[in-house]
């Protein structure tokens, strides 16, 4: 069975080039067929394959949702239930659809629009010192300041994007999704989505000066 | 260099910052991206920081293992409670009743008497992407579901087939298969389902009537002018999509020329093997023969020297052609009666047959190829390449019965000693194993009627489910572990989806 992401040692330095640093351990995109293997075994009852797609995109899953609440305890409450949903929802996922992994996050995008509802209130940013955010532990204090900072800034110049934006953002900086991904998760164009990630990096380009 | 304007520059900057991000999170430098993009550079370098920052900071977020834990474990235990179900009515029936539907089905009754002639109308050639097609397609599944006379499901089927070709060859004509495959892909995908729709539905139907007869030559007609040309240049997925179309295209086709020449003929469908034996068969393994073979009948026909060879039928001609062989038979002869439950040719899917008119091709033999046996493996794909000059009877001319002739004429004993070589006294199997390949297999059994967990015993492990019709052309899906169905001559086609490749010995 596959192994899962969080099985290897995670590497918490920040690539210095590019989003992934060697042993980088990311919940990349799942090799399509592999996947497609999977998810037609827990179609039909397979145990092992629901446990290796839960493997396969907790941490995914996890964090578009803790960037999209901003809390720990309620990105896992939320998380649970993606997948509690999606196992009451697996009969009616078709493959020549949307990516699974897409279904997966438009069942978190919707959920964390039901928080949000719920709540009255809009999506926030997580604050570096909040449980579940996990600075890296360097040896070098200046260094660790300066990364501190630096989150700091980019969580403040999230609050000046549009929901649609934001939602975006989350979906390919939180969850790592591509363009194709994103527009089948939101049910957007991916010229849409390619614009959207435009905007928003242009104003946190602005907002990060 | 052409000058373009602010929004043209911001198109081609955003396309460029897309590439750029999955270059990035494919482990390329940001220096590697702007190298790709050097008109860019200045205005995607600051883009991408910001993209890396952002990057940084979801990746920062780090679940307890105490949640994973718990999730998992609550995952795990809501999947055993769980049983796959097949086909099952909308969850507000189940919690509330039939009534719960009252306000949806006044709702569909009125849509479907106000909207459903304005949505015909509206089958005006749109494809995807324009702002009617969703409309169309929606019009479609209304049309479908308030017709209830199964010849004109049938009809509709295959008018719809049609419609997705077209809409196929515009985005083809238009250049949108590259850029929009996924599109193009679900099309042909839907195609197939039609069409193996088709095929169910003709296989249970009583006759095969002259306007499904008719409207399934002019599908596949042009399902052979549209599909090639995709299978040639697309990109892969379409390929594969394509060649699975082209093939079930071919399977639709001779099922139903099969069953169309047998209702001609009055009434008792043909067995595979006698269609089969008057042509030579195919080295194919899907070609396959799912209804039990009797055993060999010392039949005192002589044995003719050259039909110790038999010839096999290819997708494509081979370059040698020896000549079709002699078969002795007695004079006068006449085409056998089939027994009812022997009546289909088994039919598994093949990658990209030739699809079939109705002119025969010569046959081209192949000897290397050949199977030992003549009659042990006849192919429904290999029903119209392969009938020999003589008895050259296409399937789809069911008026034009075939002539007798001594040469011909096709003996009345499915393993006649006069289609084997020497070893034909040798009682054959009665089912020669199928090869069953990772994916969805169409699976045709005739057979007495028996439990579907019976008939596929050992392989039951690997199968994910199995997709089949009742007599009335309702469809199914059973999965292993549940209550099995009886599968008999009246629904025996099936697909069967199995996780890896295997092979199924039918009882």
């Amino acid at each position: 069975m596959q192994e899962g992401p969080e099985t290897a040692g995670a590497r918490r330095d920040t690539p210095q080039d590019g989003f992934r640093a060697v042993g980088d351990n990311r919940s990349a995109a799942p090799d399509a067929r592999d996947e497609q293997t999977l998810v037609r075994a827990a179609k039909a009852g397979d145990r092992e394959a629901i446990g290796a797609l839960f493997d396969l995109h907790y941490t995914s899953v996890f964090r578009f949702l803790f960037v999209r609440t901003g809390r720990q305890e309620d990105a896992e409450d939320l998380a649970q239930e993606v997948f509690i949903r999606m196992i009451a929802a697996l009969d009616r996922y078709q493959e020549r659809g949307i990516p699974f992994r897409a279904w997966l996050m438009q069942i978190a995008a919707n959920l964390a629009r039901d928080f949000y509802r719920r709540r009255g209130a809009r999506p926030v940013a997580a604050s570096i010192d909040a449980p579940g955010f996990d600075l890296p532990a360097d040896d070098d204090p200046q260094e660790m300041a300066e990364t501190a900072l630096t989150l700091r800034d980019v969580i403040a110049a999230l609050d000046c994007l549009t929901p649609a934006e934001r939602e975006v953002v989350d979906l390919r900086f939180g969850a790592d999704l591509s363009v194709a991904e994103t527009a089948a998760a939101l049910g957007k164009t991916e010229n849409t989505v390619k614009q959207l990630t435009f905007k928003a990096l242009n104003k946190l380009r602005k907002a990060l000066r | 260099m052409r000058r373009l304007n602010p929004f043209q520059r911001r198109d081609t900057l955003s396309d460029a910052l897309a590439a750029s991000l999955d270059a990035l999170a494919s482990g390329a430098s940001v220096d590697e991206c702007l190298r790709r993009f050097p008109t860019h550079a200045e205005a995607l370098r600051p883009l991408l920081e910001a993209a890396r920052q952002l990057h940084a900071y979801g990746e920062r977020a780090v679940p307890s293992p105490a949640a994973r834990a718990r999730a998992r474990s609550e995952l795990l235990a809501r999947a055993a409670a769980r049983q796959p179900a097949p086909i099952v009515p909308h969850p507000a029936v189940h919690r509330r009743g039939w009534l719960a539907l009252a306000p949806a089905a006044m709702a569909a009754v009125v849509f479907a008497a106000v909207a459903v002639p304005l949505l015909g109308a509206l089958d005006s050639g749109a494809i995807p992407g324009d702002w009617n097609y969703g409309l169309k397609r929606a019009g479609e599944r209304v049309q479908l579901a308030l017709t209830t006379d199964p010849a004109d499901r049938r009809l509709l089927r295959l008018e719809f087939a049609r419609r997705r070709l077209t809409e196929i060859e515009q985005l083809a004509q238009h250049g949108r298969v590259d850029t929009r495959a996924n599109v193009v892909t679900t099309l042909v995908h839907d195609y197939t389902q039609d069409m193996q729709q088709v095929q169910r539905q003709v296989a249970a139907a009583p006759i095969v009537d002259s306007s499904t007869k008719q409207a399934l030559d002019k599908t596949t007609q042009q399902a052979q002018e549209v599909l090639p040309q995709i299978a040639q240049s697309a990109p892969p997925p379409v390929v594969a999509a394509a060649q699975t179309a082209q093939s079930v295209t071919v399977e639709v086709k001779q099922t139903a020329d099969t069953l169309a020449t047998a209702d001609k003929r009055g009434g008792a469908r043909p067995q595979a093997a006698q269609t089969q034996q008057a042509q030579p068969p195919a080295a194919d393994q899907s070609a396959v023969q799912l209804t039990p073979q009797p055993t060999p009948s010392p039949t005192p026909a002589t044995p003719s020297p050259t039909a110790s060879a038999p010839p096999t039928s290819t997708p494509t001609p081979a370059p040698a052609t020896p000549p079709p062989p002699q078969r002795t038979q007695p004079a006068g002869e006449a085409t056998p009666e089939l027994r009812p439950d022997q009546r289909l040719p088994a039919v598994l899917t093949t990658p990209a047959p030739q699809i079939p008119t109705n002119v025969p091709t010569p046959s081209t033999p192949s000897p290397a190829t050949a199977p030992p046996v003549v009659a042990a493996a006849p192919s429904s794909s290999a029903t119209p390449q392969v009938v020999p000059a003589a008895d050259a009877t296409p399937m789809g001319s069911a008026t034009t019965p075939a002539p007798v002739t001594p040469s011909a004429t096709v003996p009345a004993t499915p393993t006649s000693a006069a289609t084997r070589p020497v070893t034909a006294l040798t009682p054959a199997p009665t089912t020669p194993p199928i090869a069953l390949h990772a994916g969805d297999n169409i699976v045709r059994y005739t057979g007495e009627p028996i439990r579907l967990d019976a008939l596929l015993g050992p392989i039951l492990p690997n199968v994910v489910f199995v997709d089949y019709a009742d007599a009335a052309g309702v469809p199914h899906r059973w999965y292993p572990g549940t209550s099995a169905p009886l599968i008999g001559p009246t629904n025996g086609v099936m697909i069967v989806r199995v996780r890896a490749d295997t092979t199924l010995t039918l009882p």
